[in-house]
């Protein structure tokens, strides 16, 4: 293999890739990337078996061919390229490849090529395509809600939901569940379910950009999503996720409309001087007014919020940690937080707004 | 200093009686976790009697305190959702919250209809 291509190029598609690479995996040729060329495009592609990321770019092709080169080295040293035209030669004899630029070179022992896993495109069997600007905001709105317990795996990925055009997006963690529906346009009359790993969609945030359709792909096992020249695919999670709907309450006692803005900064001033292991932060909603405090033994915090409430008073604790996750991710200027009692998890939604929820559990307060 | 040969001879001795420890103890192991979950089975059993309860005067007590009974499991800690019911509790839990609730609604529409 022989190229032609600039530091520029090279560099942001190996930074892209990179992040599929697993370092820790047992089979070392998966902390390579791999460089292969179809006439006058080169491919990367980055792997750990769970998800895989390729990007393609162009470049002037002088001989074709196909390396490995270990990701460690060579994210570190394009980093570092001057701006000068890259050569990269690959020896296929004895598996050293050369890089080089003015009258520099440096060499590097690449993998053997035919050991890389190879990573099937998956055949379509659903597709649909959604704006990345979308596609980005339904994953920020909903993946923070996702767990870590990998002794549940259904809970650390994230249930799509598709009905003929309609897409319904849930996670929960069982402390906290995250809710949102979109209308997807140009989709086949389908209804599938899926649980994609919330590993691949905080991946995927980092990778699509904001003027570009995604085009999703979706097998049994495997999902595809396409932005540009970036192709990103993952394992589904099997199994199937909870009856979600049956824990959302249907009635509320209290209703309070407030500003997203002053209670995110008021959560995050009162949970500096909460505990810091749980960082407990407490609601008392009474005549048209929350009052968030804290205290510790480093000191408390009181604030005062003017809110607009509709039906009892009420006394409430949450984690400011969650609390804080929802309102940023919200994005709406003013949100509804609707609470069936102390112990039942509270609604928070955006206000005039039906397509998202969160749901958040309270923490329960020992008696003082 | 015995040889090496004879070294090594003992280190696989030691090798061999660890061997057969681990095996000891996976086997305590698995009869600990079956017995764990048919206690499970069982707990799930009783409280399932508890609740739908006998029929005639009694009737609703008995469903109420089966309910009671179930406030008291998550209470201890004990996830009493379809989902993970009888496993140790880290924190709150929706599903568990959800049932409680769809109980409680139960026990109110019975109260009503009385």
């Amino acid at each position: 293999m022989k190229i032609l291509t600039n530091k520029e190029i090279l560099n942001n598609a190996v930074q892209l890739v990179q992040r599929a690479v697993s370092i820790k995996n047992p089979l070392p040729i998966l902390a390579g990337i791999k460089f292969e060329t179809r006439e006058n495009q080169v491919i990367l592609t980055a792997t750990d078996l769970d998800i895989g990321i390729r990007c393609s770019f162009p470049a002037e092709v002088i001989v074709q061919g196909t390396t490995v080169l270990p990701a460690k080295y060579i994210c570190e040293l394009f980093r570092r390229l001057p701006e000068l035209p890259i050569f990269i030669e690959a020896d296929a004899a004895t598996g050293s490849v050369t890089i080089q630029y003015g009258q520099s070179e440096t060499r590097i022992n690449g993998y053997p090529p035919e050991e890389f896993p190879e990573l099937p495109l998956p055949e379509g069997i659903n597709s649909f395509t959604l704006p990345g600007e979308l596609l980005k905001e339904i994953i920020r709105q909903v993946v923070f809600a996702t767990g870590n317990d990998e002794n549940r795996p259904v809970f650390m990925g994230v249930l799509f939901e598709i009905n003929g055009s309609e897409l319904q997006v849930v996670a929960t963690d069982t402390y906290r569940l995250a809710w949102r529906k979109v209308i997807i346009e140009n989709c086949e009359e389908t209804a599938i379910n899926l649980i994609i790993p919330g590993k691949t969609l905080n991946e995927l945030l980092k990778i699509i950009g904001i003027n570009e359709q995604i085009e999703v792909t979706v097998t049994k096992n495997q999902i595809l999503f396409v932005a540009g020249n970036v192709w990103l695919i993952s394992r589904l999670i099997e199994g199937n996720f909870p009856k979600y709907k049956q824990v959302i309450p249907q009635n509320h006692i209290l209703k309070v409309r407030l500003k997203t803005r002053d209670l995110l900064d008021a959560t995050e001033r009162a949970s500096l001087l909460a505990q810091v292991k749980s960082p407990v932060i407490k609601l008392n909603i009474s005549e048209n007014k929350i009052i968030v405090s804290s205290y510790s033994e480093a000191g408390r915090v009181h604030e005062e919020l003017d809110v607009y409430q509709e039906g009892e008073t009420l006394q409430i604790a949450f984690n400011a940690q969650y609390l804080g996750d929802v309102l940023k991710v919200i994005g709406s200027e003013e949100i509804i937080i609707e609470l069936t009692g102390p112990l039942s998890p509270g609604i928070i939604k955006p206000v005039g707004d039906n397509e998202y929820l969160s749901l958040l559990l309270p923490v329960r307060l020992r008696e003082e | 200093m015995p040889s090496l040969l004879k070294r090594a001879k003992d280190i696989e001795l030691k090798l061999h009686a660890l061997v057969a420890e681990v095996r000891e103890l996976k086997d305590e192991l698995r009869e600990m976790e079956e017995e764990n979950s048919r206690l499970r089975t069982e707990l799930a059993a009783v409280y399932r009697e508890g609740c739908p309860g006998a029929k005639s005067s009694g009737e609703a007590e008995v469903k109420y305190r089966g309910f009671i009974n179930l406030l008291d499991l998550y209470d201890q800690e004990y996830h009493i959702c379809n989902l993970y019911f009888g496993r140790r509790r880290m924190g709150e839990c929706l599903f568990c919250m959800a049932f409680l609730r769809k109980e409680m609604e139960l026990d109110a529409s019975g109260e009503d209809g009385a």
